[in-house]
């Protein structure tokens, strides 16, 4: 039985429908991840389940008991938000201890409790400050100290770190992964970062339009995705149009791609004939001078990245793919070079979004 | 060098406003708190302090005053129990009917004093509608007299103060951010507990200035009290008012509406001292 089980949610928000039928299964201790762009109805969701909004439709069940009936406060969830949501007028200490206050802890229990949480967030000294007085990170970690010194059964976390510049943002990554991982807390994450997803999740559900568009591992998502879409969220895609000519082992097929063939793998049951299209990434293409096998293509341009050189090049169906190339390389726009794909790290995707077109 | 010049030249005009028509009468006030008494004349020649001694030592002038300082109290607690659930759902009320609401809050001051306070006496006139009322539902079997005592000056001013006092509060309100409720919520605090430890001292600030605001208004109170009470109810105002017009005692006048405001002001000093350290907490700039 799964820790959170959500099932057929949905919620319509006038005639727009923001969540459109959603089901998902959380394992006990798992670090779970909404992943998608604003609007996908990541946050409705987990407002959903904070208590916050109530659902038009579906259950939503924890330890197999359904939580609709329970209003927020007693749901016994920890929430962190986006724009930290800390008390003005309580310092960090009373903001950390507001949650034990409010279950009846005082005193010297409350203390000691207040005082590991605010050493796990590594803030401990600044436990008599005004939350003004206190940096963004800073302020996050308050926040964190304040979902998780209640022991919740679950932790629910609406983009955290959004607010925060990109530094800050590696930085506490970690830290909310390692009090997840630390306290053993069911973890419900919020994002549109797909680089900050794919660092922290057991599981990643991306979503699109109030759907989910597929569940699965991060390597799953970034490796085998459903569609496009997907595809293209969790990282720079190229994808060629291939057609099925026969299945070599399960999950293998042989395609006519780009004027040649390869052997990819994919998902199981493709019919010959079927028409898909192929996921390379860009780490798994290779540019050499002219010369037998791969694909002829043309260099359109070349930017010098500092990492390296960051090619664009077109097929002869006119298809345009990118990739980086070391900086070495003595390319120039208008080459004619042999594009190589790893075969064995492509994936054959849906031709077009699977349910409702984008 | 150039730019403070042009500041201050921006500012001054009003500055010369503020003199002219404020410090100097004010000033001109507290000099004659000092000046003799003399017939004939609106002083005469000599300084003295007799007229604040009169003021403070005479027993009957002490006790108008505390009466008025009572009365205000009295009426800025009424007003602040009344306005405090208006100006709560003022800030939470929805944009499509929150200009509806704010105008009914607002609406004892779109007409002027006078006129109100006729109102007032016509509704609660032995004739009146309001007695009229009562008498059809059987609640009482001879009109109530209700006008000429301190009740009724009580009701007409605190119906006239609650939107000064829940302005303040709706405002300092609305700037709570919404997603402290949540917050509250999701730790396990109920809805009154949230009220208590979060709207409450949050919204404090917005009370502060509400019931210095009203206080000060209810204490310098001159036309309600009486029109609506007679002379029954002396009030400090009524009182210097009678001084300076009736018994052209201009010095003694002025040197009781200098006691007035001196009550005034340790009073606004003392709810600002008590206040400050939640104050301090709830300020929104470090």
């Amino acid at each position: 039985m799964a820790h959170l089980d959500i099932a057929g949610l949905r919620k319509s928000h006038g005639p727009v429908q923001v969540i459109a039928g959603v089901d998902l299964a959380v394992g006990s201790g798992e670090f779970f991840t909404l992943l998608g762009p604003s609007g996908c109805g990541k946050t409705t969701t987990l407002r959903c389940v904070a208590g916050f909004i109530a659902p038009d439709a579906g259950d939503i069940r924890v330890g197999g008991t359904s939580v609709l009936a329970v209003p927020p406060e007693r749901r016994d969830f920890g929430v962190v938000f986006q724009n930290y949501a800390l008390f003005p007028h309580l310092t960090v200490a009373e903001n950390v201890g507001y949650g034990l206050q409010a279950r009846r802890v005082t005193g010297e229990e409350a203390r000691q409790r207040v005082g590991e949480a605010l050493a796990m967030v590594q803030l401990f000294g600044l436990k008599d400050r005004l939350p003004r007085e206190l940096s963004g990170g800073q302020q996050q970690r308050v926040a964190l100290a304040r979902a998780i010194v209640i022991k919740p059964r679950l932790l629910l976390l609406d983009e955290p770190l959004a607010n925060l510049d990109a530094k800050l943002r590696h930085e506490l990554r970690w830290l909310i992964r390692d009090v997840q991982r630390a306290q053993g807390i069911t973890a419900i994450y919020v994002t549109h970062d797909h680089a900050e997803a794919m660092a922290l999740s057991d599981r990643i559900a991306v979503m699109r339009h109030g759907q989910i568009a597929q569940v699965g591992t991060p390597r799953e998502i970034y490796q085998r995705p459903s569609e496009t879409y997907v595809a293209s969220f969790t990282g720079e895609t190229n994808t060629l149009a291939a057609r099925v000519l026969g299945e070599v082992e399960p999950g293998r097929y042989r395609v006519a791609v780009a004027g040649g063939e390869l052997i990819a793998p994919g998902p199981p049951g493709l019919a010959t004939g079927t028409e898909r299209r192929l996921l390379a990434r860009p780490e798994n293409l290779s540019l050499s001078a002219s010369g037998t096998g791969g694909i002829s293509v043309r260099l359109d341009a070349l930017v010098y990245v500092g990492a390296g050189l960051r090619c664009e090049v077109t097929t002869a169906c006119r298809e345009k793919l990118v990739l980086q190339v070391p900086v070495q390389r003595p390319f120039a726009p208008g080459d004619t070079l042999t594009l190589t794909i790893d075969p064995d790290h492509a994936w054959l995707m849906a031709a077009e979004p699977t349910g409702e077109a984008a | 060098m150039t730019s403070r010049w042009r500041t201050a030249l921006i500012g001054a005009p009003v500055l010369a406003l503020l003199f002219v028509f404020f410090v100097l009468p004010y000033g001109e006030m507290v000099a004659m708190s000092f000046r003799a008494p003399a017939s004939g004349a609106p002083y005469g020649d000599a300084w003295t302090v007799a007229n604040y001694a009169k003021a403070i030592g005479d027993p009957f002038f002490m006790t108008v005053l505390l009466r008025t300082l009572g009365i205000g109290v009295l009426i800025t607690v009424l007003t602040l129990v009344l306005s405090y659930p208006i100006a709560l759902h003022l800030s939470r009320v929805s944009d499509r009917w929150h200009v509806l609401f704010y105008a009914f809050v607002v609406s004892p001051l779109l007409v002027g004093v006078l006129v109100r306070n006729f109102g007032w006496m016509i509704i609660v006139s032995f004739e009146g509608p309001l007695n009229q009322v009562l008498l059809a539902l059987g609640l009482i079997d001879r009109p109530l007299r209700l006008l000429f005592n301190l009740p009724i000056v009580v009701v007409a001013l605190v119906h006239v103060f609650v939107p000064f006092m829940v302005l303040p509060i709706a405002n300092a309100l609305r700037a709570v951010e919404p997603a402290l409720y949540d917050a509250s919520a999701s730790l396990g605090a109920t809805t009154w507990e949230t009220f208590r430890r979060v709207t409450l001292p949050l919204g404090l600030p917005g009370v502060l200035a509400g019931v210095i605001l009203v206080f000060v208004l209810s204490i310098s109170a001159f036309v309600t009290p009486v029109l609506l009470g007679g002379q029954t109810i002396m009030m400090m105002s009524l009182l210097v008012i009678q001084q300076l017009i009736g018994v052209f005692a201009w010095p003694f006048g002025a040197a009781l509406a200098m006691t007035l405001s001196i009550a005034t002001i340790v009073a606004i000093s003392l709810m600002t001292l008590i206040a400050r350290p939640l104050m301090r907490r709830t300020a929104r700039w470090s």
